[in-house]
């Protein structure tokens, strides 16, 4: 069953075009990233589909419904793990799950909710003394408090410790385990591929890669680094000429880059075996998903102006 | 699984006036667990009421059939404590829960807008309530205000609508306020003015026409105005006032309807919500350190080029458009050392711009 479907999406403020025909579906039960720079249009989509802004254009529907209009019934079965969003820091942690669980027809058992997320010892502790941390951990705990169907994350482990993160990532992994959709945005590439099946990849507002975590590298070029040392006294110049115009100096060391690794390593050892050079520190390494990620996001942003 | 859930659930709902008492409750735990709040609400009323009378002890109202001071000032307090705790109280809470994102939280929730905001207006009622009391006990302890038990039925009508109005008012006012640290200026900037002509600080029967007619199209003085004739032993009334409840009933309908369509749950851009700058100001130290490279390796200072970027239309960047070739070695000249470690000197060319170039979208 389809949980999103979203069709060339569309929203701007006022001169500023956030996103710009996004269309995506996310099936039941499938853990759905969206990755991006700052400023990508990662919130914005996320808001559109919990509700929380208006389209300009485009269609979108979740669980059914239209966001924009689909009220208490929706918003029953939505969880939503919020950016900015606030909790009055004079209640208890055990407090301020009640009061939520109220709201929600099918809540969870609060005590139940707060060892889930690692709170037992601050279950009588007033939020404004929790940790950036622990407060994250409440915030996951409000977006599951009602049961839903579908969460919506964003940035969930932003500003976790990395055992709170793993932490997180197994209640993730355990919701998915229990048929729940998650659609989450994250900075994180570890993350993405550690939890999400299925991501995309936005930047400017517009979708530049989507597939499996794995796979969205080949979407990007698929140019080999090749990663070497040179002797003191020697740099780009002493390198042979077909070699010389693809190196590029990285980290005290070059690099190669190139889409036919092949024939650039045979030159670039024979050269040093000629030589009598010792390469220190050869490495060859395909793209990582990092780096797809920044040369995607990039190429879109040079193509936008 | 979902769509076979969906009816179930909406039989689980519980009911609104669960849901109602429960808001409220949650409202009075913050206010009472909030010691600052509780204090602006509940004593200024009666620091006014203490001192004022204190200033005009034994002094009469003689535009009022002669009564004592107090018999007239009580229940103008009262009307301001009412006031206080449904007008100035609401605005400023409303407002700091909205720039916290308390409230973009609660509009995720299944919660009914009007539920949160009728839990607003019992939470005040309850306050304004008690803070009418403790003036009342207050005014007959300490000078000996004469209670007419007789007007206290149609007193209780009178602050029923008068707390419907001003919360509601209250409510719509948060619209027009942008920031929670103009809420104070807003709310006292309004209401202390209204006060003066209200009858609430000093009785206006003396003022112009114009003055008391305007006071009269605004809700505080038919209030203050009923609350005072109630008490007053010698040329009072305890019947009700029909065109004074009328005035009420429609600015709270009139505010209640603009507040539930325009009624904003988010914080005015800027507040909330990270900014998208850090991650681009390290793309753009990046940006520097290559101009400043390249500066260096071309062997003399030479005016930073701002071209603008593609059409002309963006903002401009430090960007040169031969740039690439600069950083490579001239050739002939003997590089010794590479950039220092864990520094990346190369600058892909189609390195983003400098931060400026961003959307305010996220």
């Amino acid at each position: 069953m389809t949980v999103i479907e979203v069709e060339d999406l569309f929203k701007s403020y006022g001169s500023v075009d956030a996103v710009r025909g996004v269309s995506f579906r996310v099936e039941e039960g499938e853990v759905f990233a969206l990755l991006g720079p700052n400023g990508a249009g990662k919130t914005t989509t996320l808001e559109i589909l919990e509700g929380h802004r208006r389209r300009s254009g485009g269609q979108v529907r979740v669980l059914g419904s239209d966001p924009q209009h689909g009220g208490r019934a929706l918003r029953e079965r939505v969880g939503i793990v919020l950016q900015s969003a606030g909790i009055d820091g004079e209640l208890s942690v055990h407090e301020v799950l009640s009061l939520y669980a109220g709201c929600y027809p099918a809540a969870l058992p609060v005590d139940e909710l707060i060892a889930m997320v690692g709170l037992a010892d601050k279950r009588g502790a007033r939020a404004k003394t929790l940790s950036g941390g622990q407060r994250r951990r409440l915030d996951l705990a409000l977006a599951l408090v009602g049961d839903p169907d579908l969460i919506f994350l964003d940035e969930p482990t932003t500003g976790f410790d990395p055992a709170a993160r793993h932490g997180a990532w197994e209640l993730i992994r355990s919701l998915r385990g229990l048929g729940r959709t998650i659609v989450l945005t994250s900075h994180y590439m570890d993350e993405v591929q550690q939890l999400a099946d299925r991501a995309i990849v936005l930047a400017a507002g517009r979708i530049v890669a989507e597939g499996p975590p794995e796979a969205l590298g080949n979407a990007g070029a698929q140019e080999t680094s090749i990663c070497f040392g040179l002797p003191a006294g020697l740099w780009i110049d002493a390198l042979p000429q077909d070699l010389r115009v693809i190196a590029r100096p990285r980290r005290g060391a070059l690099e190669l880059r190139t889409v036919q690794p092949t024939p650039v390593l045979l030159g670039l050892c024979a050269w040093a075996v000629q030589g009598g050079i010792e390469l220190s520190h050869l490495t060859v390494s395909g793209p990582s998903l990092e780096e797809v990620y920044l040369q995607l996001t990039s190429e879109d942003d040079n193509g936008r102006g | 699984m979902a769509a076979a859930e969906q009816p179930d659930r909406s039989r689980r709902r519980r009911s609104s006036a669960r849901l109602l008492s429960t808001q409220i409750g949650y409202q009075m735990r913050v206010l009472v667990r909030s010691p600052l709040s509780s204090f602006a609400t509940l004593i200024v009323p009666l620091m006014v009421l203490l001192a004022v009378n204190l200033l005009y002890k034994g002094t009469r109202v003689e535009s009022r059939g002669n009564i004592p001071f107090v018999q007239f000032f009580t229940p103008a307090m009262i009307a301001f404590a009412v006031a206080n705790a449904c007008y100035m109280s609401v605005i400023s809470q409303i407002t700091l829960a909205r720039d916290e994102g308390i409230l973009k939280r609660i509009r995720s929730t299944p919660l009914p807008s009007w539920i949160y905001m009728a839990g607003r207006i019992g939470a005040a009622s309850i306050v304004a309530l008690l803070s009418a009391i403790v003036v009342v006990a207050v005014g007959s302890w300490v000078y000996g205000f004469q209670m007419i038990w007789a007007a206290v039925p149609a007193v209780l009508v009178v602050l029923a609508l008068a707390i419907f109005c001003f919360c509601s008012v209250a409510l719509a006012v948060t619209v027009l306020v942008p920031r929670a640290d103009s809420a104070f200026p807003v709310a006292w900037g309004t209401i202390l003015p209204l006060c003066f002509v209200s009858d609430v600080f000093i009785p206006i029967d003396g003022a112009p026409r114009w003055l008391r007619d305007l006071a009269s199209s605004f809700p505080l003085r038919p209030f203050a105005d009923d609350l005072e004739a109630a008490f007053n032993p010698v040329n009072g009334t305890h019947t009700l006032q029909l065109g004074h409840l009328e005035l009420l009933a429609v600015w709270g309908l009139l505010a209640g309807a603009f507040a539930l369509i325009a009624f904003r749950w988010e914080p005015s851009s800027g507040h909330g919500g990270h900014s998208a700058v850090p991650v681009r100001a390290a793309f753009a130290l990046d940006r520097v350190r290559a101009v400043f490279t390249e500066r260096h390796e071309q062997g003399g200072p030479e005016p930073l080029q701002r071209s603008p970027r593609g059409g002309g239309s963006s903002p401009a960047t430090l960007r040169d458009p031969s740039r690439r070739d600069h950083l490579l070695p001239t050739p002939g000249v003997e590089r010794v050392e590479g950039p220092a470690p864990g520094e990346d000197s190369s600058v892909p060319p189609d390195a983003p711009p400098l931060a400026g170039d961003v959307s305010s979208a996220e």
